[in-house]
Order: structure tokens, then C-alpha cells, then sequence
């Protein structure tokens, strides 16, 4: 009779408890950071980033092409709109390449996981010749436009 | 990226005080110039150069300063071979990299020696690779800050490549003077005025061409124009004569079925620099009215081309380029200009169409002691600039009332031009004029205190849905306006792209709320504004669709970093004062250009297209169901009115820019564009982020399309 009713309350026990969040993916294109023409070369490439969030755990993959110089460093950042640049929150990995890839995890606080939501968080992609940044994706949700 | 580039802006600060402190406060390194070079420089800057960056070397609308802290803060850790390959592949516009080797090389060392570099033993060359900041730093010599004589720059400029006034002779033959009734109710093959009718619609009547025919559109005639300044022109077009502004102030009369010259006079100045295009010319009666790029009114005889009368609106360094509007005998003509502290104001001013006596003026900048004037902060009234109005208006002959935009306030940005949160009126509103006495009926500002050069200057089209009269318009910022125009009671806002500047738009008043940190910013701070300065929307203008009752909007998607400076609080002084960097618009995958249709009675999206290059045309409909609209990489292109599907396109000589216009002649439908060079930002920033556009350095033209015969 016990272990019967123990599984029974553990059968409920497992249906009242709440479902885990369903992973929400965000996406960006990487995009040459703000320049002017007298360092446009230096600013060049081309790439995108995916991003999961799971929890509070942003995961993010991506990949780029056709930098000037190899890339030096991966940041998640946060600014106060999406467009308006601000501060790291997060390092990232990157290929020392030309080419290559970008990969890390960063945990979110609730603050930050909102401003993912809003759109105001970004990775951005340092090289050699952009040493301050080289390219930046803005993360959008999944209403974001394709081409 | 440049350093500092980013948000960190006390560091940026920090920054800067390092690097100037670090240059003032050692041994200066050997120079790497010769002395002759500075002359030598100074004398091709101006020739050069000085058109926009202006004789104080302080950078002027978005010609960055050359000289100072601004200069020093862009170039000075970088090198001056950089600074070197910079300006002889980039410069000067319109012209970019056809000086000589040497000639690059004695601008370099002339700015070099503008920002207190000290000339050496052996000349400056292209290889000479030496950190700014090592050897300039930032202090200005009192002759440049004085300003450049402009009577030395003119005596060293070589003569004009044209002689002045009446050039060729011609008489157009049986001329119909354009009488009042003629621009209320056009005829439906003529283009008489800047948007063809009164209303702004940029829509004719003519239906030859249409859906199904219009990819058998051919190229009938084309006619080379003027080289050189900017060219964004709107042919205008009475009873099979075409009447068309170049640069350099030329006006012409053709015939516009074979494009054969019947008179021309240049009027003159010459342009010298790739800035300031005259956009439209005026009829009435039996002249051809133009406002030119120094400030003055003309009025030609339509037949013949000679010179009837001119006066000056406004005295140098006071401009026009919108064109002009005629209303019951009166020229109405805008100004620009505006950039510097002044004792001239931006105004609106009327002439008679006969004699050229004015009749009445408007200050667009509400001055000490009048309505509106306690809305700049007290700053005193040479201190308050701006307020252009570089389009020109339109007009409800119902309401008796003439509709204009106002520009922003100059410096563009609020902590430059030190006016806080004031609202500083006139700027960025929408104004309607008493015509007959230039008296203000109401105003509606859309922006308060504008801080990031997002003008809501452009053309004001006037709809009517049954009893309801409005106005639409669209700035910089991309939000459509719709207004009532008995009383400028605001009806409806709507985003037409990504925007973050403003946090809010009160759905009922229209009343923007500003990001925190827009309204919080200080001087030598970045700070973010997507859309930037090339728009959203810009001069390119809309098209009223009035058969479908839309309204189709060229758009840009580019954003940027603006930094303000201080500025000399003195005649003279201000400017617009600012830096920028360029980006793309997150979300749009770098597609720059983006024309969409708005139902006007519910302000509803009908549909949108987007492409990698901007539209640098305004767009045309018909009646046949087609709009034009061309492109900054030269593509003329014909879509459906209903659907934006492309129906026709075809490749032209260089960036489709100015107003294309249909008109007939007897009974023939064409269309007319020109191509064209020079600009403010909507040049700008597709140059610097498309480097896979190429263009040629001359090639501003007309091209007259039709269907075959």
C-alpha cells in the first residue's frame, strides 16, 4: 500500500512541479562596429552568432569571416537599447584567426536576461586591427526579420 | 576601431586629457615636414577643402573639424601616414583621390602644422610614418583660428571653367505664362513646382505607362549636366519645355521631347564644393525663378533666359538650396545656411513675383522679445542657429496657408549649443504661414530640444479624407506624422523602421520622450542614435499615391555615434559642432535602403522592400500604377504601387539622385531622373559602409525614358 502510494504522490509531485522554461534562441548578424572612412578597412568581416538561453545560461555559437586581422578576443556586452553600445558582461572564446569561431557561456542576472529580451545585448568581436572592436551582432529573439 | 570609440565616455575624456597632456607637456619630435610645404598645403586647402571644413579648420555639417581638440582626439594616436592615405583616397569629395602625390602630401603637412606640429628639414611624402600625437598637439595657430582669408582663398582659386550669365541664347516659342489657376490645377502633363502640385504629392495623372508596360521602357534623350557641387535637381516641366537647375547656379531651358538646348545662363558662383544643391526652381507667369546657393533670388524670363531681377535674401555666408514656391504673385523662398553664430537669423521670406521687393519675412528662429523667443535657454539671439528650412513648403489654397519644416537647432547637439532641456522653437516643426503676410497660424514641433541632427525638415504632404484635412510628414527620426492642418492638432505617429532614440511617443499629443542618456549628455561623449543623420527619411522624397491612397517613403537604416564639442559662444563660433562614426542598423542585415507604403487614413503598412544600397531618389507615382524611385549604386527602378513588386529597373551612369518627374508631350508619356553627386549623409554614409559600391567620379546627367513609339 506504501510504495503504491508513494508512487502516486511522487506521479503528482512531478506533474505540480513546474515545467522547466522552454530554451528561447536569439540570433545576430556580425556587423563592422562604428567607423568612419579613415578605418573602414580595418573594420571589415562578416559572420553570425546564435544564442541559447536555458535558464539563466546564455549560450553562444557563431562564426566569421574575412577579418583584416586576426581576432584577438569574444565579449557579451550589454547596453541601455538595442544599437547603444555599453559594458561586458561576459568573455567569450574566439579563434585567433582570420577566420573562425566564437563560443562560451555566460550566466545571466534578471536584469541582463530583460535587456536580452529587449534587444540590448551584443557580442562583440575584438581583432588585431580593431583592438577596440572589430564587429558586433545585436542578439534579436526569434520574431527577428530574415532577409 | 578607433579608441575610444565606444560608450566609455569618462574614459574617452580621460583619455583625451592624457594624449594632449602627454603632447603639450613634452619635447615635441623633429619635424617631419618641410616649412614650404605649409604654404604650399594651406593654399591647396583652400582650394580644396575649405568649402567644408571651412577657413577656421572647424569642420562644418558633416565635414569634421581639421584642426583642435576634435582633430586631435580622431587622429592623434594614429599615424601620419594614415592620416596621409586617408586624404588621397578619400578626398576631397566629389573628387576623391585625383590630386597629385605632392599635393595630398602638402595638405597633410599643412594640417599637421594647423595643430601645432613643427616643420623639419626634409619634405613630408606619403611613407612618412610618425604618431600624431608625437608631434601636434592640438593648439591651433591665431592666424587659422581667426579664419583663413577668404579674399586670399579666392585670389589663389583659379578662375571659374564657365563664363557668367546668358550663355547660349534661345527664345522658347509660343510660351503660355503659368498663371494662378495653372499651379492650382495643373495640367495633367505638366510638372510646375518642386511636387508638382500645391499639395506636395509628387504624383501625376499620366497613365500611358503602367504595369504591364512599363518594362518596355527606353531611354528617348539624355543630356550631360554640370560637373562638380551637389546635383539633386527637379527637372520642372511647362507645355513641352523643361526648365532644369545644375549646379553652379545654371539654369536651363530645353525641349522635352529631344532634349535640345533653347537658352541657358549661368548665374553663378561656381560651386566649390560637393555641398548645397539647388533642388527645385519656380514658374510663374512668364518667368523661371531660382534661389541660389549664395543667397540670392533670381527671376529669368521663361522665353529668353535673361536676367529680369535679383535681390539678396540673406548675406554671405547664408545660402538656399531648397527652391522656391510661388503663391498669389509672392515668391516664398527658405534659407540654409544657418550653422554659425550669426547677427542674420534663419528666416522664411516672401517676394513679389514681378518686381522682386520683399514683402514679408519669418524668423524660423524665435528671437528675444517675440513668441517662442523664451525657448532657447536666454541665450542671446546670435547665439541661436540653425533652423534652416532647405526644402520648400507647400500649400492649401482652401486654408490660405502655406506649410513648412524647420531644421534643428545648431550645434547639432544640445551640450554644444548649451540650451538644456529648452525646446528651442522653431526648430523642428512643422510652421503654417499666412502666405500673403507671413504671419504664423500655428506650429506643431515634433521634436523638442532636437540633440542628434535628425531633422523634421522635409516636404509636408497634404491629404484629405473626406471633412478630414491633414498633414503627413516624416523626419530623420522615420516616424510618420500626420497632423491636421486647419490647426495643427496632432492626429497619429507611426515608426516606419527601428528606432532607439526615443523612449516614448505619447499616442495622444505625439510628445517624445528622449533616451536618458540623449537628454543626460555632455560634451566629448559618444553618444548612439539609430536612425542617424542619413535617416530614416531625408530630402529624398515621399510620393502620395492619391488613386490608392498611399504614401511611399524612400527610407535609410544607419545609425551612429555622435560626439559634441564645445564650441566659441561667439559670432562666428557653433557649427554643427559634432563627430560621428557610422554603423548598420542591427536587425537589417545590411540592407541600407528600405522603401515602404503607408495606407494615409489609417497610417497602416501597405508593404516594404529592402536592399543593400539607399534610395537616393524621392519617388514618383502615377496614375498608371508605377513609382520610380533610383539608388545610390545607380539603379532606376519602376514598382507596383500596390504590391512595391519590382517591374522594371535598369542600371544609369552613376547614383540615381535628385526628384525624378513624368510629364507628356503631345500626349506621350515620359519620365525624367537625373543622376548625381555630392550630399550631406546620404552620400556620406553609404560610401563609407558599402566598399563594394563603386562609382564614377563625374557623371551627373538627365535621362528622359519612354515607351516606344
Amino acid at each position: 500500500m506504501m510504495p503504491r502510494l508513494g508512487a502516486v504522490l511522487l506521479m503528482l509531485a512531478v506533474l505540480a512541479a513546474p515545467l522547466p522554461a522552454a530554451a528561447q534562441e536569439f540570433a545576430g548578424d556580425l556587423d563592422p562596429v562604428p567607423h568612419d572612412f579613415s578605418d573602414r578597412d580595418d573594420v571589415v568581416g562578416m559572420g553570425t552568432v546564435s544564442a541559447t538561453l536555458s535558464g539563466t545560461t546564455l549560450t553562444i555559437t557563431g562564426n566569421f569571416t574575412g577579418l583584416s586581422s586576426p581576432a584577438t578576443n569574444a565579449h557579451l556586452k550589454m547596453g541601455l537599447a538595442k544599437g547603444v553600445p555599453g559594458a561586458t558582461i561576459g568573455e567569450l572564446n574566439t579563434t585567433h584567426a582570420a577566420k573562425g569561431e566564437i563560443s562560451g557561456s555566460v550566466r545571466l542576472n534578471s536584469a541582463q536576461i530583460a535587456a536580452l529580451k529587449k534587444g540590448a545585448l551584443y557580442i562583440q568581436l575584438d581583432s588585431v586591427k580593431g583592438a577596440d572592436g572589430n564587429s558586433w551582432a545585436w542578439l534579436e529573439g526569434a520574431e527577428r526579420p530574415s532577409t | 576601431m578607433k579608441s575610444m570609440r565606444l560608450f566609455a565616455t569618462s574614459v574617452a575624456a580621460l583619455s583625451l586629457f592624457l594624449v594632449l597632456g602627454h603632447a603639450q607637456g613634452q619635447q615635441q619630435a623633429a619635424g617631419v615636414f618641410a616649412p614650404g610645404q605649409i604654404s604650399a598645403g594651406q593654399r591647396e586647402y583652400l582650394e580644396n577643402c575649405a568649402g567644408c571644413h571651412g577657413n577656421t579648420l572647424a569642420g562644418a555639417n558633416d565635414s569634421p573639424a581639421l584642426a583642435g581638440p576634435g582633430f586631435m582626439q580622431s587622429w592623434g594616436n594614429r599615424t601620419t601616414k594614415a592620416l596621409y592615405q586617408f586624404i588621397s583616397t578619400a578626398m576631397p569629395v566629389g573628387n576623391e583621390g585625383k590630386l597629385s602625390a605632392g599635393t595630398y602630401a602638402d595638405i597633410t603637412a599643412f594640417l599637421l602644422s594647423a595643430n601645432g606640429a613643427m616643420p623639419g628639414d626634409r619634405p613630408l611624402t606619403g611613407n612618412t610614418e610618425v604618431r600624431i600625437a608625437g608631434i601636434a598637439n592640438g593648439q591651433v595657430p591665431a592666424d587659422i583660428q581667426k579664419g583663413l582669408a577668404p579674399a586670399e582663398a579666392a585670389a589663389r582659386r583659379p578662375a571659374p571653367t564657365s563664363r557668367h550669365g546668358l550663355t547660349v541664347g534661345g527664345t522658347v516659342a509660343n510660351y503660355a505664362p503659368v498663371s494662378d489657376a495653372m499651379l492650382t490645377h495643373p495640367a495633367d502633363g505638366d510638372w510646375l513646382m518642386y511636387r508638382r502640385n500645391y499639395q506636395g504629392w509628387s504624383y501625376s495623372p499620366l497613365t500611358e505607362i503602367n504595369g504591364q508596360n512599363v518594362k518596355s521602357l527606353q531611354l528617348k534623350w539624355s543630356w550631360a549636366m554640370n560637373e562638380g557641387g551637389a546635383s539633386e535637381v527637379t527637372p520642372i516641366v511647362h507645355d513641352g519645355v523643361m526648365f532644369l537647375s545644375n549646379t553652379s547656379n545654371t539654369v536651363q531651358a530645353l525641349n522635352a521631347k529631344t532634349g535640345e538646348l533653347i537658352w541657358e545662363n549661368r548665374i553663378g558662383p561656381d560651386a566649390t564644393v560637393a555641398y548645397g544643391g539647388t533642388r527645385s526652381l519656380a514658374l510663374y507667369e512668364d518667368k523661371v525663378y531660382v534661389a541660389t546657393t549664395d543667397a540670392k533670388l533670381y527671376a529669368l524670363d521663361a522665353r529668353t533666359g535673361n536676367t529680369v531681377w535679383h535681390v539678396e535674401i540673406a548675406p554671405p555666408p547664408k545660402g538656399e538650396t531648397g527652391g522656391v514656391m510661388v503663391i498669389h504673385g509672392k515668391v516664398l523662398v527658405g534659407m540654409m545656411g544657418c550653422d554659425n553664430y550669426s547677427t542674420v537669423n534663419c528666416h522664411i521670406s516672401a517676394y513679389d513675383a514681378e518686381t522682386g521687393k520683399q514683402d514679408w519675412v519669418f524668423y524660423t528662429t524665435a528671437r528675444q522679445g517675440t513668441p517662442g523667443g523664451d525657448t532657447w535657454n536666454n541665450l542671446p539671439d546670435t547665439q541661436r542657429a540653425g533652423t534652416d528650412t532647405w526644402i520648400a513648403g507647400t500649400y492649401d489654397p482652401d486654408l490660405n496657408t502655406s506649410y513648412w519644416g524647420v531644421a534643428q537647432a545648431k550645434p547639432w547637439m544640445r551640450a554644444s549649443r548649451k540650451t538644456g532641456g529648452a525646446s528651442v522653437l522653431y526648430s523642428n516643426a512643422t510652421l503654417a504661414l499666412d502666405p500673403d503676410t507671413g504671419k504664423l497660424k500655428w506650429y506643431y514641433q515634433h521634436i523638442q530640444g532636437e540633440s542628434l541632427d535628425l531633422d523634421e525638415v522635409f516636404e509636408r504632404v497634404l491629404i484629405d479624407h473626406g471633412t478630414e484635412k491633414s498633414l503627413m510628414t516624416i523626419g530623420k527620426d522615420g516616424v510618420l506624422w500626420k497632423l491636421d492642418r486647419a490647426d495643427g492638432k496632432f492626429l497619429g505617429a507611426k515608426q516606419t523602421l527601428f528606432q532607439n532614440v526615443f523612449s516614448k511617443i505619447d499616442p495622444k499629443t505625439g510628445e517624445v520622450t528622449y533616451r536618458p542618456d540623449i537628454v543626460n549628455q555632455k560634451t566629448n561623449e559618444w553618444v548612439a542614435s539609430c536612425p542617424g543623420p542619413e535617416g530614416g527619411h531625408d530630402w529624398q522624397a515621399t510620393s502620395y499615391n492619391q488613386p490608392n491612397d498611399l504614401i511611399i517613403i524612400p527610407l535609410s537604416q544607419s545609425c551612429v555615434l555622435m560626439k559634441g564639442r564645445d564650441v566659441d559662444m561667439k559670432v562666428g563660433g557653433g557649427g554643427t559642432a559634432a563627430s560621428q562614426l557610422f554603423y548598420f542598423m542591427p536587425g537589417t542585415h545590411r540592407n541600407m535602403g528600405k522603401l515602404v507604403a503607408y495606407n494615409t487614413k489609417d497610417m497602416t503598412e501597405a508593404w516594404s522592400l529592402q536592399q543593400r544600397s539607399p534610395f537616393l531618389s524621392a519617388v514618383v507615382s502615377t496614375a498608371g500604377g508605377v513609382a520610380f524611385v533610383g539608388d545610390f549604386d545607380r539603379v532606376f527602378k519602376a514598382v507596383d504601387v500596390k504590391t512595391g513588386k519590382i517591374l522594371w529597373q535598369t542600371r544609369l551612369g552613376n547614383t540615381v539622385q535628385g526628384y525624378p518627374v513624368s510629364f507628356s508631350v503631345d500626349g506621350k508619356q515620359y519620365i525624367a531622373v537625373t543622376t548625381g553627386l555630392g550630399g550631406g549623409s546620404p552620400e556620406q554614409k553609404p560610401t563609407t559602409l558599402l566598399p563594394e559600391v563603386h562609382r564614377a567620379a563625374t557623371g551627373q546627367q538627365l535621362y528622359v525614358f519612354a515607351l516606344p513609339d
